[in-house]
Order: structure tokens, then C-alpha cells, then sequence
């Protein structure tokens, strides 16, 4: 098997009153067995739709899965029914999310809601997978586990919870993992455990990662592989060691610069100027002309195709694509 | 713990205001508790007892003594201890707002929760806007049309008296319809906001079935405010059962306050709002029991600030 997960051309839509925001627009990208794929670009530019869609955990209204394939392990989870879909998540694909502090349900105790997934997966009865819970909480490395798995969420760290919610994610040793942003809001000495938790778990058990984040330091530390997205495309997307080295999408060279104060308050880039488009009100052409220094007179026309420019590097760029004119 | 005793001083007010009730009322207190057509020796005799004459200082440590001993004074109407006139009628209250409240819960509930798992849809509409006329439907008016339609049309159920089931059926669904209509509106809000945090998102990436994330994980803590509101509601329906009462013929509390205030049977018309106040009281201890119970969180009657 070469490749654990293939995402086709996916393409998310939101129904809002007033319009039709294309939140994830075309976006195709592959994940191999083991590897973590890091997936970038500003907020908003719909890393966590894709990977909701990948889950198929986008709630309509509003939203609504438009196109495309999600292919893992050769099925199309996009055709599968909603019970096979459920066989899936929490047990093959689990994900983890940015804030411990809301991401457990606050009324039940940890050991119970990570003894959920097992006792639904793995059909094992309540003190069963209790013990299971525990195991869990050592193997993220909680101190005490045997108590702390009769705690609530509030009884615990920040750090502490979002190890919890890894020991949920991993309690059934899925062969992929989706973390959205799993330590943006943790302060960096915590971040830099959970990372190399996240790195030396995933050896244990052999999983990928797709590692979402604007981080573009975190990405270089943990990613095999990276995509970034700008306003709902895939703009880039090489291997780690390639894309720091030759950047060639000018967001990509624009957001390498701005590392590592990736974003002031305002969320401004230092090296690009302007903000992202308005989902509403996107420009004609490629999405990026009106920030890009480089742009022609058909960026403003037309959306650019993907090229290959070497194998595993591809971009969305007029600059490399080599029978259309020289870059101003 | 806290609660219990943050009660006190709320019991204490209460009983201030029942016994100034009679003390302030323009005339002649002891004439008023006699009742209007005492004999003056017997006006004389009440003007004793309750030491109309002393400073109002003793007259309320007279006054709170004889409550802890259950002596509430005599009526003026029936002559029998207004603690034997209370005694009898409670019981007929608890089991009318009782009954009232379980409809409410279970009408309110269910339409909230389908109502914002199925936002949007006809049924949301509907049972929104018969939220809406539920709640501005006043009691009294509902009350009467019931009669209208089903005992005087329809002639299915008794249009008043205790007795039977048959007879609870009209003025429960009377008194709770409103808070039913409550009910549904800060469930189906509460259930919507829930549905939106991330810890739902977070269950169904188990793979939960939708009925568990619901059922399981949102109910629970969409219930935290439902609560409040069915606790503070309580107090509302006490009102509504004067009303509810008075119309369907309900020989509880409430009727017993209405006709004792027609008659000035000062004494009864006291106990009567003693005895609702201290229910009150006791019905948002509860409450906070219920709280502790459904939020990990609150512990000793303390809120945890994020
Ligand atoms: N529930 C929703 N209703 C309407 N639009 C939505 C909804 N969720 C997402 N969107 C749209 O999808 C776009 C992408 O959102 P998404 O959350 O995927 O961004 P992101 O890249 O994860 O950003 P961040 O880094 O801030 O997490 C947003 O610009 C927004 O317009
Ligand atoms: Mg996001």
C-alpha cells in the first residue's frame, strides 16, 4: 500500500444567508503510511474543514462535502455509509483539536470518555476498558494515572489535558491521526513535550500524522511533508527539507520569511503584505494577485493550474509554468 | 452546605414580611385578625395574645417562638389552628404542581431537544411558535378555555373538583404549559449551544452514534441552565396555582389564600404565604443539588471562575 490516504479535489461549501463560501476548494494532497504531513497557511484558509471533511464531521446546514475523493486504504470514505463511516472514526482516523480546555466534555470523568472509543471499537466491558483508560494515560506519560482517570477536565493542566485527549485519540491505535493545531494554546515549554510525545508515539505504533498549523518552526520539527493552503487551494506542497530549502510559490517564500514571528496580533504576515481575501468577495484569477509581487496580467484571469515541477514538488504558480511567459 | 445557609437570612426576611403583613395594615390589627365581626372582648383577647400593645420587638420574638412550635395562629373563619387548615390543603398543592411540573418538563424538554437537532425543520417552527402563544397565554385565560373546550364541548374531563386522575388532567396541563413553554425555549437554546462546542465534535470523532453525542454528551450539559430555569419557574408556578386553583375549583393552598383573603382571614392568608415562601426556599435547595450533580465543577455551592 503506498499510500494510506488520498484526498482528491475535495470540495467543502458553507450555505450562509447571504452566500455561498467555497471554504475548501479543490484541495488534493497524500499522506503515506507513517508519514506526517504538515498542513499550513493563515486562519481561514480552511485547514480544519478539510480535515472535518476527511471525517466527514462537517454539519449541514451549513456546510456540505461538494466533490471529490477521500480515498483511505483504497475506499472512497466520501461513499461509505454513514455506519461504515462511524466503524472509522475514533478507531482508523482519530483526531485530536487546539483547545484541551474545550475539547473534553467537562461533565464526565476522563477515564470515562476515553473508555468510550475503546469500549465502542474494541467491544470491551466498562472495567475493562477503564483499565485500558489508564494504560492510556501512562503511555502519555500522566503521572498518577490511576487517579487521574477518575478526574473531571477541569482537575486538570492544560498540558495535562491535551495529553489526555492524545491517550483518547490513540486508545485504539488508529493508522491515522489528524492534530489541529494540538498546541497552539499551550505555552512552549508544555508545547515542546506534546510534540516530542506526539513523535515518539507515532513510532510506537507505526501512525501518520496529518499536523495542521500556521507554525511553520513546528512544521520543520515534525513533518515529513508539507501542503500549504491559501484561501481553499493548495498552493504548494513538497517535502519538508525541499520547501524550506526551494520555496517557490511567492505565499510559501512570504511565509518562510515571516518565521519565525509567524503572525503579529492582527494575524498580518510580515513579508506579505495585505490580508487574506474575504471568502465573499475573492479576486478573479489566482486568490493571491492582489498580494504578490509577482503578479501578470493573467493571474488576475485565470486560477493557475498545478505543476509538477520535480516529483513530490508541486505548485500553483504562473511563475513555473514554463510555456507561459517570463515573470515580470 | 453554603446554600443551606445563605437560606436563613432568607427565610428570616420572609418571616418579617408575613408578620408585618397584619401589623401594618391601616386600622386596627388586632380587629383585622379578630375578623370583622368580632366581639370586642374577643378583639381585646387577640390584642393580648399577640401583645399588640408591647414593643414590635416582642411581639416578633413572641411570634417566631410560637412558629418553631408549629403555632400559627387560630383562623378567624373556621376557628381551627391555621396549621391544621395548611396541613390539609398542602398536600393538594404539591400533587397539582407536581403533576404540572412533570408535564412541563416533558413537553418542554422533548420539544426543545428536537427542536434543535432538527433546527429548521417543521417541527422546530411549530413547537417554536406554540412556545411563543404558551408563554404569553395568561394563565387564568388558558385555564378557562380548557373548561370551554374540553368540559363544557367536549365534555371528556370534569371541569373542577379533586377526585380522580381524570380531574388532576385539566389544571396541570393548565399550570404547566407555560413553563413547558419555557422549558422548551432555554432547552432547545441551551441544546444549541451545546451542540456547537468542541467536545461534541469531539464525540462524534469517536464515532459515537448521533443518539449517544446527543442523548449522552450534549443533554447533560445543556441540562445546567434548564435547571435554573425549572428552579426560578417553581416559584412562578406556586403563583399560577392561585389562579389554576381558583378556576378548576383545587382545594389547595393557593385557593385557601384566595378565599382567606376575601374573607380577611389575616391568619391564614399569613401561614398560607409562610408556607409557600418556605417551599420556594426549599425547592432552590434542591435545585442546587441537582446542579452539583449534573456539573462536575460546582462543588460546596461554589462556582468555579475559568
Ligand atoms: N460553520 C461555518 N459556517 C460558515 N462558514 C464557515 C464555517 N466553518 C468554516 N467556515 C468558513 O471556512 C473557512 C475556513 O475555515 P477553517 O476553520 O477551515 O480555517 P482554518 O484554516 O482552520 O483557520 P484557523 O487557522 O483559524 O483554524 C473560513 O474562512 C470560514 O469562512
Ligand atoms: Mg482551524
Amino acid at each position: 500500500m503506498e499510500y494510506l490516504l488520498q484526498v482528491r479535489d475535495l470540495k467543502t461549501n458553507f450555505y450562509t444567508d447571504s452566500a455561498v463560501v467555497h471554504a475548501v476548494d479543490g484541495v488534493s494532497f497524500d499522506v503515506r503510511p507513517g508519514e506526517v504531513v504538515g498542513l499550513v497557511g493563515e486562519s481561514g484558509c480552511g485547514k480544519s474543514v478539510v480535515s472535518l471533511s476527511i471525517m466527514r464531521l462537517i454539519q449541514y446546514p451549513p456546510g456540505k462535502i461538494e466533490g471529490g475523493n477521500v480515498l483511505f486504504k483504497g475506499r472512497d470514505l466520501l461513499k461509505l455509509s454513514e455506519g461504515e463511516m462511524r466503524r472509522i472514526r475514533g478507531n482508523e482516523i482519530a483526531m485530536i483539536f487546539q483547545e484541551p480546555m474545550t475539547s473534553l466534555n467537562p461533565v464526565y470523568r476522563i477515564g470515562d470518555q476515553i473508555g468510550e472509543a475503546i469500549r465502542l471499537h474494541q467491544g470491551v466491558d466498562g472495567p475493562a476498558s477503564w483499565k485500558k483508560a489508564v494504560e492510556m494515560l501512562k503511555l502519555v506519560g500522566i503521572p498518577r494515572s490511576e487517579e487521574v482517570v477518575r478526574d473531571y477536565p477541569h482537575q486538570l493542566s492544560g498540558g495535562m489535558r491535551q495529553r489526555a485527549m492524545i491517550a483518547m485519540a490513540l486508545s485504539c491505535y488508529p493508522s491515522l491521526l489528524i492534530a489541529d493545531e494540538p498546541t497552539t494554546a499551550l505555552d512552549v515549554t508544555i508545547q515542546a513535550q506534546i510534540l516530542e510525545l506526539m513523535r515518539d508515539l507515532r513510532q510506537k505504533i507505526n501512525m501518520a500524522i496529518i499536523f495542521i498549523t500556521h507554525d511553520l518552526g513546528v512544521i520543520a520539527e515534525m513533518a515529513d511533508h508539507v501542503v500549504v493552503m491559501y484561501a481553499g487551494k493548495v498552493v504548494e506542497d513538497a517535502g519538508v527539507g525541499v520547501l524550506f530549502t526551494e520555496p517557490l510559490h511567492p505565499y510559501t517564500v512570504g511565509l518562510i520569511k515571516s518565521k519565525p514571528k509567524v503572525e503579529d496580533e492582527k494575524g498580518v504576515l510580515d513579508f506579505i503584505p495585505g490580508v487574506v481575501p474575504n471568502p465573499l468577495e475573492m479576486p478573479a484569477g489566482c486568490y493571491f494577485n492582489p498580494r504578490c509581487a509577482h503578479a501578470m496580467d493573467i493571474c488576475l484571469q485565470e486560477m493557475p493550474p498545478v505543476v509538477e515541477v520535480k516529483p513530490g514538488h508541486r505548485v500553483r504558480c504562473r511563475l513555473f509554468n514554463k510555456d507561459k511567459g517570463e515573470a515580470r | 452546605m453554603k446554600r443551606l445557609l445563605l437560606s436563613i437570612p432568607v427565610l428570616i426576611g420572609v418571616s418579617i414580611l408575613v408578620f408585618s403583613i397584619v401589623r401594618f395594615i391601616p386600622g386596627d390589627p388586632a380587629r383585622a385578625i379578630a375578623g370583622v365581626h368580632a366581639s370586642p372582648q374577643h378583639i381585646e383577647q387577640v390584642r393580648r395574645e399577640l401583645l399588640l400593645d408591647e414593643g414590635l420587638h416582642v411581639q416578633y420574638y413572641v411570634y417566631m417562638s410560637n412558629l418553631f412550635q408549629g403555632d400559627l395562629g387560630q383562623s378567624t373563619f373556621s376557628r381551627r389552628p391555621v396549621a391544621t387548615e395548611l396541613r390539609e390543603r398542602f398536600p393538594n398543592t404539591v400533587r397539582l404542581s407536581v403533576a404540572a411540573m412533570v408535564v412541563a418538563t416533558a413537553v418542554g424538554m422533548t420539544a426543545g431537544i428536537i427542536s434543535a437537532t432538527r433546527r429548521y425543520s417543521i417541527f422546530d417552527y411549530s413547537s417554536m411558535v406554540g412556545a411563543l402563544i404558551g408563554v404569553a397565554a395568561p394563565v387564568f385565560w388558558l385555564g378557562v378555555m380548557f373548561q370551554l373546550l374540553f368540559a363544557v364541548q367536549l365534555g371528556w374531563l370534569p371541569s373542577g373538583g379533586m377526585g380522580t386522575f381524570r380531574h388532576l388532567i385539566l389544571p396541570a396541563l393548565t399550570l404547566g404549559l407555560a413553563t413547558a413553554a419555557l422549558i422548551a425555549r432555554i432547552t432547545r437554546s441551551s441544546m444549541l449551544d451545546v451542540l456547537r462546542q468542541d467536545y461534541i465534535t469531539t464525540a462524534r470523532s469517536k464515532g459515537l452514534i448521533e443518539r449517544v453525542v446527543t442523548y449522552k454528551h450534549a443533554l447533560k450539559n445543556a441540562l445546567i441552565p434548564v435547571v435554573t430555569v425549572m428552579g426560578l419557574q417553581f416559584g412562578t408556578l406556586l403563583g399560577g396555582a392561585v389562579l389554576v386553583e381558583t378556576v378548576f375549583s383545587w382545594p389547595g393552598i393557593g385557593r385557601l389564600m384566595v378565599d382567606s383573603i376575601l374573607a380577611r382571614d389575616y391568619p391564614v392568608v399569613q401561614g398560607a404565604v409562610l408556607l409557600l415562601a418556605v417551599t420556594f426556599v426549599l425547592i432552590n435547595l434542591l435545585v442546587d443539588v441537582i446542579y452539583a450533580f449534573l456539573d462536575p465543577r460546582i462543588s460546596y455551592g461554589t462556582r468555579e471562575v475559568e
